[in-house]
């Protein structure tokens, strides 16, 4: 066997990265627009808590818990990570959310964690 | 093979062994959910040596198992849905498809990753969630890639 690309590998290499990059640009472009205002808390597919930024002070820790584990979520300058969890694995810990949509899935603990933001309705309404 | 079944549990053990490894060493991947899927070397010799059938039941023995020893019940589901999807799509690519085993290594990451992104927006009831992918899409490459290569070279020593 020849370990070595091929014409076929190199199309699908090429495909997939221009595949990958057009959505982060949509989703940058589309998704992720405005300033995240609040951070709200699901747990197996329902809303558990939700906070909004301006009532919390510029740094805060959320201690979550659940039937099935804990999260531990840190709140600064309206940025929101994970920075400890009760499950093996701990791949969402440090990673960084602060744009509105953007979420943060811990699979283990059935957790996510999505920013919301003020949309353009609200502020023509207010 | 005489001593087929010796051969194939030595198989689901030793993935067993690089599916708990690579949760328990911190993958230095700059990315939320960025795991290698060491394991998949496994699932892609036995199948160029056994075959589809023999590949499925080693990935489904592993992924049981293996999340039994680390994990739990949740990691289970999403390690046996993302091993099957990933092993049934090389089986298939393995026949009929001109990629070569590192383009299937590629391929299989791919659909690993989609199948577990698909899982958890229907578990946790998210959409938003849908936004990994395209990241996950970029590790699948140099990662599938990886699994590709190294059981392309243990392939060859096999012959």
């Amino acid at each position: 066997m020849a370990l070595r690309v091929n014409k076929h590998d190199i199309i699908l290499i090429v495909f997939t990265v221009i595949i990958a990059v057009l959505f982060m640009i949509l989703f940058n472009l589309y998704l992720y627009k405005g300033v995240a205002t609040g951070v709200e808390i699901h747990y197996d597919g329902k809303l558990l808590e939700s906070y909004s930024f301006d009532k919390l002070p510029k740094e805060k820790t959320l201690e979550i818990n659940t039937d099935i584990g804990y999260n531990i979520i840190n709140i600064y300058n309206n940025k929101v990570s994970v920075t400890n969890s009760s499950c093996n694995d701990k791949v969402c810990n440090g990673h960084e959310i602060s744009k509105p949509n953007q979420v943060i899935v811990c699979l283990p603990n059935k957790f996510v964690i999505k920013l919301v933001g003020a949309s353009e309705v609200d502020s023509i309404s207010y | 093979m005489k001593n087929k079944n010796v051969v194939l549990g030595f198989m689901v053990a030793v993935a067993i062994v690089l599916q708990v490894l690579e949760s328990s060493i911190p993958v230095p991947l700059p990315i939320p959910g960025g795991k290698i899927g060491l394991a998949n070397i496994v699932a892609l010799i036995v199948l160029t040596k056994f075959g589809g059938k023999e590949a499925v039941v080693v990935t489904l023995l592993r992924a049981i198992l293996g999340s039994l020893l680390h994990g739990g019940f949740i990691t289970m589901i999403y390690s046996v849905t993302g091993g099957l999807f990933s092993t049934v799509t090389a089986i298939w690519l393995l026949k009929r498809s001109k990629y070569t085993i590192i383009g299937i290594g590629i391929i299989s990451a791919l659909m690993h990753n989609l199948a577990q992104v698909i899982v958890a927006i229907i578990l946790m009831n998210n959409i938003y969630i849908v936004t990994y992918y395209p990241v996950l899409m970029l590790v699948s490459l140099p990662c599938g890639a990886l699994t590709g290569y190294v059981s392309g070279l243990v392939l060859n020593k096999l012959k």
